[in-house]
């Protein structure tokens, strides 16, 4: 296995610490579905706080089934939250964001990745201006060749397809296997199972699709060690940090 | 349907005694079909059989329950939940026995189902209707909740073997037909029972009842109690046939399909009304699983067909058919 | 905490608008609407399909065409069971169940599990009243609310149908002798039912989207609602909407959101226990 989707625990962690170092605000409150996604933030995040001597000012769950969020909105908002993490689908950032209009509550947001999507914005409108998105995914909107030649394909073949963040993730990890069998290929070994194992093993630092710094070693397959920062605005994803590196400690407690 | 076969009063047992034997011949039959298909079918088969013997406890307790009290119930999923989690519970915490754990869930669902029905004991049914919406929703949010008991979504394992030597499948199959044989025993000799006959008379005759000390507010207890009672030994049977529990198996779908079951079997207690109603709640959805939608049209239109045409229709033509011969004498 | 209570108030009213469209079919036919969401829901598509789903009709002219959409529906439905109420309740309630199923099922099927948003065509404003925000989202709710109530009560109290209706409720035999056509009066009920219906699913969507469970999810407060204030009770319901919308939002920001359904079950089987006539009613036990 040579997973690329990094644990949403680096994620959240990556968020606060934009949060924080970045925009100066360490009141940090997380809403998060209450499944593996959800966890894994609350984990990430409790772990980069306490790091830094902090603690998440409060955090508060949801089903997956939930639609209406303003209980939890509420208990942020009466916490004096800044900052918001939410960790579950666009709908339930759509969900999220419409409760906070409607109290008039404003702080700054973080949503997973998967949520710098164009749908996201026909859910939310322009609530969804601001919200900041940790992704170990170039905005769909960038100027990367790899990215361009995802745009310019996928209409191409497949015409009822969307373009979206889903599509990149996909597109992504079919590049990696690209680079590495080319390496194969031009090592002039045969192209086995093993053998491409061992050069997967020496991807160090590749960049492929809309990923980058992507690294696997024999004994560490966290590939993906990098994430960028991305901004919605105006209707466009736009990217306002280049790819950093994820906070150590969170890095060095997820498992290889 | 709305004027189901049993009724209190005694019946014309000459015309009664020639329907009554084909009735026997047919359950007895499919209970030697039943016994007999595993020599014929694959693990998967089989597998998928057993599942539907379980599932058809569960329609049969829906169906006992709109028979005996006229209540509509899409709370269902609740007691089987609650069978299928005390049995998984009692084999993880103090490793009780597979009988030991039925018995023990069948007696823990009746006495949840006395609690929740008390609240509305005198009330009209549809109260009891609604409430029971809000029952079948609860129950995985009540479940994920309380993770730490219930194992979350991962659910708890229930170990699948009585005796050893024989393959788990087998078992879990002939477990699953037996309690189904036992619970559609039980609920079809209910009827000629003391509590049985005295709560028909309380739907049927209120007063008479009443004289006997039998409210309609009392039979309609009793007649849920049993029903929540063999919802959880289905739920139990359940858990035994698929070898874990887990908050998906009870979502407030399943008191749906439970309830599509039991109006496609016409609400019969007989072992083979059951089996078509659980037969056709289990093989819609996999005969159509690429297409969700149409398996929610189909049910709808299998509940308000069914209704349609046993309300409606047949009284129609039966009225029909009964003048004309008037007529012709 | 006076936040939490004033948006229960608001999101009340919708549970409100919702209970009393189940309430008026009980009222008059005796039995439980369990498609009332799923239709209310099916409305809802239809304005999202009129306007920015595709065919970019004007607001106004798209709730028109579902509010006459939802009347067709109605008597349609109603032809259905209006001869299984002769006989029982129950079984015209599960022939609603199955109705819901094919509304739900056709939802699906021609909008697929995709969520949409459809909002009101308000504009962005919000001010503050005593410390609590107050949006336009807020202003339209209410106000809608409270010229539905009026309407309905105006149709009620002053209109000959509205008379009937009232007949029929109390003593359906009665009205019969006195030569009211009973099918007329529920049909009546059914028409005006939907309608609410409708508006009901419009004024909820917004505050979340739109999917087609989101209408039926949130009828469960709906008949929370009409449980607590009395299934044959108009200002009964109204309140309970109320009172459901309030304690709900109390109870999500100050035990748990995640266990909202139980909440709403103990509520129910509390009030049926100790106002088993519904908030308002005198006469205990009179609901059998």
């Amino acid at each position: 296995m040579f997973p690329l989707l990094p644990d949403y625990a680096l994620s959240a962690a990556s968020s606060a610490q934009y949060a924080l170092d970045v925009l100066g605000k360490d009141k940090c409150a997380l809403i998060w579905q209450n499944d593996e996604l959800g966890r894994r933030a609350k984990f990430g995040l409790d772990l980069v706080l306490s790091s830094r001597k902090k603690t998440i000012l409060t955090d508060v769950s949801f089903d997956v089934a939930t639609t209406d969020l303003s209980a939890q909105i509420q208990r942020v908002s009466a916490a004096g939250a800044e900052v918001v993490l939410l960790f579950g689908s666009n709908a339930h950032l759509a969900s999220a964001l419409r409760s906070a209009a409607r109290i008039s509550w404003k702080g700054t947001w973080f949503a997973p990745f998967f949520t710098a999507d164009p749908s996201t914005y026909e859910l939310t409108g322009d609530l969804l201006d601001g919200v900041y998105f940790s992704s170990w995914l170039l905005p769909l909107d960038a100027d990367r060749p790899a990215i361009e030649a995802y745009r310019a394909v996928v209409p191409k073949y497949y015409p009822n397809d969307k373009l979206g963040v889903f599509g990149l993730n996909g597109w992504t990890g079919a590049s990696l296997f690209a680079v590495a069998f080319e390496r194969l290929l031009s090592s002039g070994k045969e192209p086995t199972r093993e053998n491409l194992i061992a050069v997967m093993n020496t991807i160090d630092g590749v960049s492929a699709g809309a990923a980058d710094k992507i690294t696997f070693t024999a004994g560490d397959h966290r590939g993906t060690r990098q994430e960028v920062m991305i901004r919605a605005e105006a209707g466009k994803f736009r990217l306002v940090r280049d790819f950093s590196p994820y906070p150590q400690v969170v890095f060095d407690a997820v498992s290889k | 349907m709305s004027e189901p076969s049993t009724t209190a009063l005694p019946a014309d047992r000459t015309r009664r005694s020639a329907v009554r034997i084909d009735d026997r011949m047919l359950s007895i039959g499919t209970v030697l079909l039943l016994g007999l298909l595993p020599i014929w079918i694959g693990s998967f088969w089989l597998y998928s059989i057993s599942l539907l013997l379980a599932q058809g406890i569960a329609i049969l307790s829906v169906s006992f329950l709109i028979r005996y009290s006229g209540e509509v119930s899409i709370g269902h999923n609740f007691f089987v939940a609650t069978g299928a989690y005390t049995i998984a519970l009692l084999q993880n915490g103090p490793n009780v026995p597979f009988l030991g754990g039925v018995v023990v869930a069948t007696a823990v669902s009746a006495a949840v189902g006395l609690l929740f029905a008390w609240p509305s004991r005198t009330l009209s049914g549809v109260y009891l209707s609604v409430v029971t919406l809000a029952l079948g929703l609860c129950v995985p949010e009540v479940l994920l909740y309380w993770s730490e008991v219930t194992g979350g979504f991962e659910g708890l394992f229930v170990e699948s073997r009585i005796v050893g030597g024989v393959a788990s499948g087998l078992q879990q199959y002939y477990v699953a037909l037996a309690a189904l044989c036992i619970a559609t025993f039980v609920a079809h000799r209910f009827r000629g029972s003391r509590l049985g006959l005295m709560i028909l008379t309380a739907r049927d005759h209120p007063h008479a009842a009443a004289a006997f000390g039998m409210t309609s507010g009392s039979a309609r207890l009793s007649a849920f109690a049993v029903s929540a009672a063999i919802a959880g030994f289905g739920g139990s049977i359940l858990g035994f046939t698929t070898s874990m529990v887990s908050p998906n198996s009870f979502i407030f779908w399943n008191s749906v399909t439970l309830l599509v079951g039991a109006v496609v079997s016409l609400y019969s207690t007989r072992i083979y009304g059951v089996v078509v109603g659980a037969a056709f709640v289990t093989l819609v959805p996999q005969l159509l699983s690429n297409y969700g939608q149409f398996i929610l049209i189909i049910y709808g239109l299998a509940l308000l067909g069914v209704i349609i045409v046993f309300n409606v229709t047949v009284p129609a033509i039966v009225r029909r058919v009964r003048r004309r011969r008037n007529h012709r004498v | 905490m006076l936040p939490v209570i004033w948006q229960g108030i608001v999101t009340g009213c919708l549970y409100s608008l919702g209970a009393l469209g189940l309430v008026m079919i009980f009222k008059s036919s005796k039995m439980v609407n369990f498609a009332h969401g799923a239709l209310a829901g099916y409305g809802a598509f239809s304005v999202h399909a009129l306007t920015a789903g595709g065919a970019g009709w004007p607001w106004l002219a798209a709730v028109a065409a579902a509010l006459l959409g939802a009347i067709a529906i109605s008597v349609l439905v109603y032809g259905l069971i209006a001869e299984l109420l002769q006989r029982a309740a129950t079984t015209a309630t599960i022939a609603t169940l199955g109705i819901g199923l094919i509304a739900q099922g056709m939802i699906l099927w021609q909008y697929g599990s995709n969520i949409f948003r459809l909002d009101l065509p308000l504009p962005h404003l919000s001010f503050s009243i005593l410390g609590m925000a107050l949006t336009a989202y807020d202003v339209a709710v209410l106000s809608a609310t409270f010229l539905v109530v009026v309407a309905l009560f105006l149709v009620i109290e002053r209109t000959r149908l509205g008379v009937a209706f009232r007949a029929v409720s109390t003593d359906p035999f009665a009205a019969r002798v006195c030569g009211l056509s009973i099918s007329r009066v529920h049909l009546f009920s059914w028409v005006t039912s939907s309608m609410l219906g409708v508006i009901a699913a419009l004024l909820i969507v917004p505050t979340t989207f739109l999917s087609s469970t989101t209408v039926t999810t949130f009828m469960l407060q709906a008949f929370a609602a009409a449980v607590i204030g009395g299934f044959d009770s108009l200002p009964g319901s109204a309140i309970g909407g109320i009172l459901v919308g309030v304690s709900c939002n109390l109870f999500s920001f100050y035990v748990a959101p995640e266990l909202l359904n139980t909440f709403l079950l103990t509520f129910m089987l509390a009030s049926l226990s100790f106002f088993p006539g519904g908030i308002l009613s005198q006469r205990l036990g009179s609901r059998v």
